[in-house]
């Protein structure tokens, strides 16, 4: 397995799409071990393709991008406007905000950046934000979309580790949010010590302006709430809302806003057919990996060397998500959701941790990883739209970095935090 | 590491090769039959001196049944738990195994396996298919319906949508009984029937306790619409490149676990109905009449299964 | 001739690809729908299912035509033009030969085992594994032309 993780970094680097990084690393592994067939390479990828919540990841890029061209993104960026627009460091708090209202309708944490990177980010550099700063604010803001609903990956663990969808769902509001205003704190502190928006006159909008501005974005604000809704009643599965979403832009773009048309519809689907592929692709790469990894015993073997340093369930717990916050660095987190939660999962519930609880730190930390070097899909995708060197991201992103550390171990030690309102509904 | 890899495959220290073979089943720890593949393993490690390493692979983590399948028929070093149902496929006689309320205990299904008419089917899997069975008395106990909705008669089972392993028979056998079937992996019913994608399954009571799916249905109703007899299945080519020695004491170890297991499990179903009624399921007897004549169908469904049965009541002394 | 061939080519599988995705969408919400009116259709999930794989193989194609795969280019976008395009060419080569393997081995395996079936729909599973041997075949040709343009321009700059 050295080898495949060897090969798999070189070819990385070498600027070789993830996809086949991943693929043809694993295809090494074939290639030396005599009992495996290489068949065994394409059977893999398909079946890592035939699941139902799976389904999902389609649904809700569509739906994302469906978002974006019938009017809904617009409005919501407005309604972020007049709720953070007067603050100082404003458009990092519409970022931050934007980030926590649209959740993970865009697909994944990358696939937001990537929508922000585009729409906000030139406007944030023009103000006079540095370039680091604005891609750091777009990169790790992004992570709020890892746990409010709807969160594709926590619709992968809740699969995966067999743990209530709806019940994920409603454990990621309170840290999302959290997540919103500790982002927002720092990013405020920041722009305040270095002078942004000082020339820039700040008025605060008025209730009725923020009353105008929810108005016009209600439809867009109602849509993860009927979702949540929906799953919670057992009304739709998670593929069957992402459906649903799709349909809901649909009606809403067309009938409500007006502002879709034939064009921008054929335009979005075929965004998503090749956002779809794209990642997808990775999925289906990604389940060689996870069929060599469970073929050369690993998970049992981390499982036997985690419990035998210590059967204290605090120590293990913080020993895995330090593990965790490395592989995140390291690994794509659809791909790490779908190997580590079978292995992990069994050996924290073992010493007495609650799985939703789990789920939403596994899920903040891995997506975290992205944002963060060597290997951080989300700040390669921010920093190349916004043309902003790594290190200058790096080094701005510290403070954030910060912040959401601290959050992560406070959500660690209280996870009534977190089982406060799943326990409450369900 | 690579280190594994070597001692799996090919060790040159020794004078002989170390073997590996990879045994998938979608059932849990806490099965009867578990415990039987666990012993199976180290019976065949100290009667072959460790030459011959199986290393099981629990709650479906190895892939989907019908995966592993492929993988052993394209030469991989896999085996797996499987009824015959899913081996009908490539032997379709061998389905018949799998059809409703063809026999009514163990010892009876026993009876099939062991005469010469399956063992003509075993051959015909590894001749035509490069599938060996290495043992297929592995008893895992009665199926019965799993569901949230009380059912009284098959009437009751119209319009919920119920899982089956994905196999002709059994799809059939669901559908004659009046409920609509589902495929998916074994893995996926938990969420399923909790998200509503389903309206539950049917599964033998070891399983379900496996599964912990009496946490997620309200009622299981005693169909015991068939014995569930599985067998070990593997590559034929590659169990072939095995010295003799080892492939003969793989299958007599085979055996004899997989009679014990049975036994096991036989003497266990009652507690595992105790413990899920102690956890809250409802678990009710039923006429079963209703089922058989609405099942009796099936045998028509499939070409030569009615003349089929007579020779297994035959064999039955029935 | 050829380059009005690849037009049409490259419009058919855009068609292809969108409908197939608007397929699975339609697909499922209508199943749902069903559903709920209770009349579950046994074989919806399966059928969205094999629409799936073929919109992730045939989409895969379009992403590499589209260069919308993911990639890390930190460490090489500092290289010289020059570098950078024989490195290009080497990724490519490398991922012809991964592609090729997938080609011979996704045929072998849905020959091998075309009798297994998608349990509720009654044909058999090679539809679905199909999906990875003509998508490759694709991406060869895509990365073939890709190759050769390439070269061109590396010529081009010679001169
Ligand atoms: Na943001
Ligand atoms: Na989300």
């Amino acid at each position: 397995m050295l080898l495949v993780a060897i090969i798999f970094f070189v070819l990385l680097f070498l600027n070789m799409p993830v996809a086949f990084a991943i693929g043809i690393a694993s295809l090494s592994f074939f290639i030396i071990e005599p009992n495996l067939p290489v068949e065994i390479v394409t059977q893999r990828m398909v079946a890592g393709t035939q699941s139902f919540p799976l389904l999902a990841v389609p649904f809700f890029i569509l739906a994302g991008n469906l978002m974006n061209s019938s009017g809904i993104t617009e409005r919501l960026i407005r309604f972020s406007n007049a709720l953070t627009g007067h603050l100082i460091g404003s458009l990092a708090h519409v970022s931050i905000v934007l980030s926590t209202i649209m959740g993970g309708v865009s697909g994944s944490a990358n696939a937001d950046a990537a929508m922000q990177s585009r729409i906000l980010g030139h406007k944030m550099i023009a103000r006079g934000y540095s370039g680091g700063y604005s891609a750091a604010v777009i990169a790790i803001s992004s992570l709020i979309t890892a746990t409010i609903p709807p969160s594709i990956g926590l619709i992968l663990y809740g699969y995966v580790g067999q743990v209530s969808i709806g019940k994920l769902f409603l454990a990621g509001i309170i840290p999302g949010i959290l997540m919103m205003l500790v982002l927002m704190i720092v990013s405020y502190l920041v722009a305040k010590k270095r002078g942004y928006d000082q020339d820039i006159i700040t008025k605060r909008a008025t209730f009725k302006e923020v009353l105008i501005a929810f108005k016009e974005s209600i439809w867009a604000l109602l849509f993860p709430v009927i979702l949540v809704v929906g799953i919670r009643f057992g009304i739709f599965t998670a593929s069957e809302a992402g459906a649903f979403a799709v349909f809901y832009a649909l009606v809403i773009g067309f009938f409500v806003y007006k502002e879709l048309n034939w064009k921008n519809l054929i335009q979005s689907i075929e965004q998503s057919v090749t956002d779809n592929a794209s990642i997808l692709l990775i999925i289906a790469t990604s389940s060689i990996l996870g069929f060599l990894i469970t073929y050369d015993r690993l998970p049992q073997n981390a499982a036997d060397f985690l419990i035998g340093i210590t059967s204290n369930g605090t120590l293990l717990l913080l020993i895995i998500l330090l593990f965790l916050v490395v592989a995140g660095m390291f690994i794509e987190s659809t791909v790490l959701v779908l190997l580590l939660t079978p292995i992990f999962l069994p050996i924290v519930t073992q010493v007495g941790v609650d799985p939703v609880h789990f789920g939403i730190l596994m899920m903040t930390i891995i997506t975290f990883g992205g944002m963060t070097p060597p290997v951080g899909v989300t700040m390669y995708t921010t920093t190349s739209i916004m043309n902003v060197p790594i290190e200058e991201y790096i080094k701005e992103a510290i403070p954030f970095i910060l912040g959401v550390l601290v959050l992560v171990l406070f959500l660690v030690f209280v996870p009534g935090i977190v089982t406060f309102i799943p326990d409450l509904f369900m | 590491g690579e280190e594994n890899t070597n001692e799996n495959a090919s060790d040159k220290g020794g004078n002989e090769e170390v073997y590996t073979l990879k045994l998938g089943t979608a059932l849990a720890e806490t099965d009867p039959i578990y415990q039987g593949l666990v012993e199976f393993k180290e019976n065949v490690a100290e009667k072959t001196d460790n030459k011959v390493n199986i290393e099981i692979f629990g709650n479906g983590s190895l892939g989907d049944d019908k995966d592993i399948i492929e993988q052993a028929k394209v030469g991989t070093n896999v085996a797996v738990i499987v009824d015959a149902g899913r081996l009908a496929e490539m032997v379709p006689q061998m389905g018949i195994l799998s059809a409703p309320y063809l026999v009514d205990s163990f010892d009876e299904a026993n009876q099939v396996v062991q005469s010469e008419l399956f063992k003509g089917w075993e051959e015909e899997l590894s001749e035509n298919h490069n599938l060996q069975v290495l043992s297929f008395n592995w008893y895992q106990g009665e199926r019965h319906l799993l569901t949230n909705k009380e059912i009284k008669t098959p009437a009751d089972l119209k319009g919920l949508q119920l899982r089956t392993p994905g196999a002709a028979v059994w799809t059939e056998t669901i559908t004659a009984m009046g409920a609509s079937p589902a495929g998916m992996a074994f893995s996926e019913v938990y969420p399923g029937i909790q998200q509503g994608v389903i309206d539950g399954a049917e599964a033998q009571h070891p399983a379900t306790y496996g599964a912990n799916l009496h946490e997620v249905v309200d009622y299981i109703t005693k169909t015991a619409h068939f014995q569930l007899v599985t067998g070990i299945v593997a590559g034929a080519d590659w169990m072939a490149e095995l010295p003799e020695e080892y492939q003969t004491i793989i299958y007599e170890e085979a055996s004899k676990a997989g009679e014990k297991a049975s036994n096991n499990t036989v003497d266990s179903l009652a507690d595992f109905e105790q413990k899920m009624i102690d956890e809250g399921v409802k678990v009710n007897e039923v006429d079963i009449e209703p089922f058989k004549e609405a099942t009796s169908v099936v045998y028509e469904k499939f070409e030569g299964y009615k003349e089929l049965r007579e020779e297994i009541n035959k064999i039955l002394g029935k | 001739m050829i380059r009005k061939f690849s037009q049409m080519y490259v419009k058919t599988e855009n068609f292809i690809t969108n409908l197939l995705m608007v397929g699975v969408v339609a697909f499922v919400l209508f199943a749902s729908v069903v559903r709920w009116a209770g009349y579950p259709l046994s074989w919806s999930v399966e059928f969205a299912q094999l629409l799936f794989v073929w919109v992730i193989f045939l989409g895969a194609n379009r992403a590499l035509r589209e260069d919308k795969h993911i990639s890390v280019d930190f460490f090489t976008k500092k290289l010289s033009k020059k570098t950078k395009a024989i490195l290009e060419s080497v990724i490519f080569l490398l991922i012809i030969a991964f592609l090729f393997f997938l080609m011979i081995f996704g045929i072998k395996l849905s020959i091998e085992n075309s009798v297994r079936v998608i349990s509720n729909l009654t044909v058999s599973y090679s539809l679905v594994t199909m999906s990875v041997p003509i998508g490759s075949t694709l991406m060869i040709i895509t990365l073939f032309f890709k190759l050769k343009e390439r070269f061109k321009s590396f010529k081009s700059e010679v001169v």
